[in-house]
């Protein structure tokens, strides 16, 4: 037997030793329960059409629902909140509470208009789910994706136009399309299927509008499957990253009218996996791109990074990682500074920034106290359940608590 | 359930845990998952367990099971992730070996999608190249190629002597 037939052995037992095998009692108390779900199932089930792509595509019908009344004032302190900004003052909190493992959860959504300063409860529709989350459509319309306990294979979606007051339904369903449109401010992007997805999906950008229909921007991205970022950079830049004719990975830049991309090809390492893999941050007048994912081993490197002066039109590689050799990791998004450095959140070492492009790293005077994400009201940190920092500028923060 | 079919049934789930956990491992990278999955199978199973006995292979159609949920639990958080664009803020925790495998581990974690299968499938949950060619639903050949490929990877990664399968 080789060494490598002998590591693979070895391997083996090792990892069963470290599987954890529950009693056969627990067993049989999930299937007990998994019975009892399946009895409350009642009417026809919400199919989801999963074409290869599939879209949310929200089509209003009469809403059967009876009007969601205002939950019970939720423990605040001891539910877990993802907050979602619109802009930079206007943002919705969901918050999820789940009792155990087999239970149904509850949701609560709040709404501040102050950057989180102060927030205010809404009502979320009645329903036992067994997930959720929630996406911000425009100030005042959010949508809440959600499985529910009676069948956790297909995703339900209520909308929501006056900021998480009243609910109504929507069937997941082939898309009708609007009229292409530019992007609306405080609107965010989504990939939709821009042949309607009847029979396969063609993709491409749109949004949302407010008559219930996607709007595909004017012209689209000339890259195959395109990742985008679903809000520009501070001054305005859109972007998505996808695949170009010769495919390779390539990223392309436009403004909010949508009417021409520039396009640029990207030489990234490594294995990618969307949508996770991408970011554009901006900051002193340059914008960054980063990619990750899996290189050499272990999980989300910083396979490389880009940097361009002169707002997408052009791009430099500054930072391209090597197959073999210890490699950076990345969690969340970059953050560029207005004193133009670039900061990493990275595990163990912590965070890093760079003073010339990306192109070297070293650790940071500045802890970030954890992985950041760009959003309209610019870089925020989830620090505990009901408390965040946000930035716009990556060196001054601000802690603000959902409560 | 009789108290036939419950003996049957601890025999069924003392012998075949592991090696389903590690043949949901091989799809979803993620062993928390695979174990939860692979829970999952089990209480279906339990539910129908005097049908599940009278099949040729049990086992057989509990790995059947586990790779439908993982498809299952793939496409609706590929379905999610696609709607909301969402940036994960953090790694999902991973259980890892004892320290003497990190090398090894790190590799197979490292090979590209279709590798890391066959040699997770094969070398891990211990399947036969036939069984491992059933769940990825690719020729036997396929795999026993894949096998080759990915133990020439991983020998040259790990600087160890190649026997050839």
């Amino acid at each position: 037997m080789s060494d490598l037939d002998t590591s693979l052995r070895d391997l083996r037992e090792g990892l069963r030793s470290t599987v954890t095998k529950p009693g056969l009692d627990k067993i049989a108390d999930r299937a007990r329960h998994r019975s009892v779900r399946r009895r409350m199932q009642i009417g026809a089930i919400v199919a989801v059409v999963l074409v290869s792509v599939a879209v949310p595509l929200l089509r209003s019908l009469p809403d059967p629902t009876p009007p969601a009344t205002p939950p019970t004032p939720p423990t605040t302190r001891s539910v877990p909140y993802a907050v979602e900004f619109v802009d930079r003052t206007h943002a919705y909190a969901l918050g999820r509470r789940c009792p155990g493992a087999l239970d149904p959860c509850r949701f609560t959504l709040l709404a501040t208009a102050d950057t989180g300063r102060t927030w205010e409860k809404r009502s979320m529709p009645d329903g036992k789910y067994a997930d959720g989350s929630l996406a911000v459509q425009s100030p005042s319309t959010v949508v809440f994706y959600t499985t529910t306990t009676s069948d956790e294979n297909f995703i339900q979606a209520y909308i929501s136009r006056d900021g998480g007051r009243k609910w109504a339904r929507y069937d997941l369903a082939v898309p009708a399309l609007g009229a292409p449109s530019s992007i609306p401010p405080d609107v965010p992007i989504q990939v939709i299927c821009t042949n309607g997805g009847r029979s396969g999906c063609l993709t491409g950008l749109g949004t949302l509008g407010s008559d219930d229909r996607l709007h595909p921007v004017p012209v689209q991205p000339p890259v195959y499957e395109p990742w985008p970022g679903r809000y520009p950079t501070p001054s305005g830049v859109y972007w998505a990253v996808g695949r170009d004719q010769a495919g390779h990975w390539a990223v392309s830049v436009t403004d909010r009218k949508a009417a021409a991309w520039t396009t640029t090809p990207l030489d990234v390492p490594g294995a990618i996996e969307p949508p996770n893999a991408w970011s554009v941050v901006e900051g002193d007048g340059s914008l960054y791109l980063t990619a990750v994912g899996s290189i050499g081993g272990g999980t989300t490197k910083l396979l490389a990074v880009y940097r361009s002066k002169d707002r997408g039109r052009t791009w430099t590689q500054t930072r391209r990682a090597q197959d073999t050799g210890a490699q950076m990791s990345m969690y969340g998004t970059p953050v560029a500074t207005s004193d133009g450095r670039l900061l990493v959140n990275s595990l163990p070492e912590g965070t890093l920034e760079s003073r010339d492009g990306g192109a070297t790293f070293t650790r940071a005077a500045h802890q970030l106290p954890g992985s950041p994400e760009w959003t309209p009201a610019g870089y925020v940190i989830q620090l505990l359940p009901t408390s965040y920092e946000v930035s716009w500028n990556g060196r001054d923060w601000r802690r603000f608590e959902v409560s | 359930m009789r108290l036939s079919e419950q003996t049957w049934f601890a025999e069924l789930y003392d012998r075949c845990y592991e090696r389903l956990v590690l043949a949901a491992y091989a799809m979803t990278n993620d062993l928390g998952a695979a174990e939860e999955i692979t829970q999952e199978a089990f209480a279906i199973a339990y539910g129908r367990a005097r049908r599940v006995s009278r099949v040729d292979s049990p086992e057989a159609w509990l790995r059947t099971v586990v790779v439908n949920l993982v498809r299952r639990r793939y496409r609706r958080r590929v379905l999610f992730d696609r709607i909301l664009l969402r940036q994960q803020a953090e790694p999902p925790p991973v259980e890892e070996p004892p320290e003497t495998h990190l090398d090894l581990h790190d590799a197979i974690r490292g090979l590209g999608e279709e590798h890391r299968q066959v040699v997770v499938l094969h070398y891990l949950a211990d399947l036969p190249v036939d069984e491992v060619a059933a769940v990825l639903a690719v020729p036997v050949g396929t795999v026993k190629s894949r096998l080759a490929r990915a133990r020439a990877a991983l020998a040259e990664r790990l600087r160890t002597e190649v026997d050839h399968v």
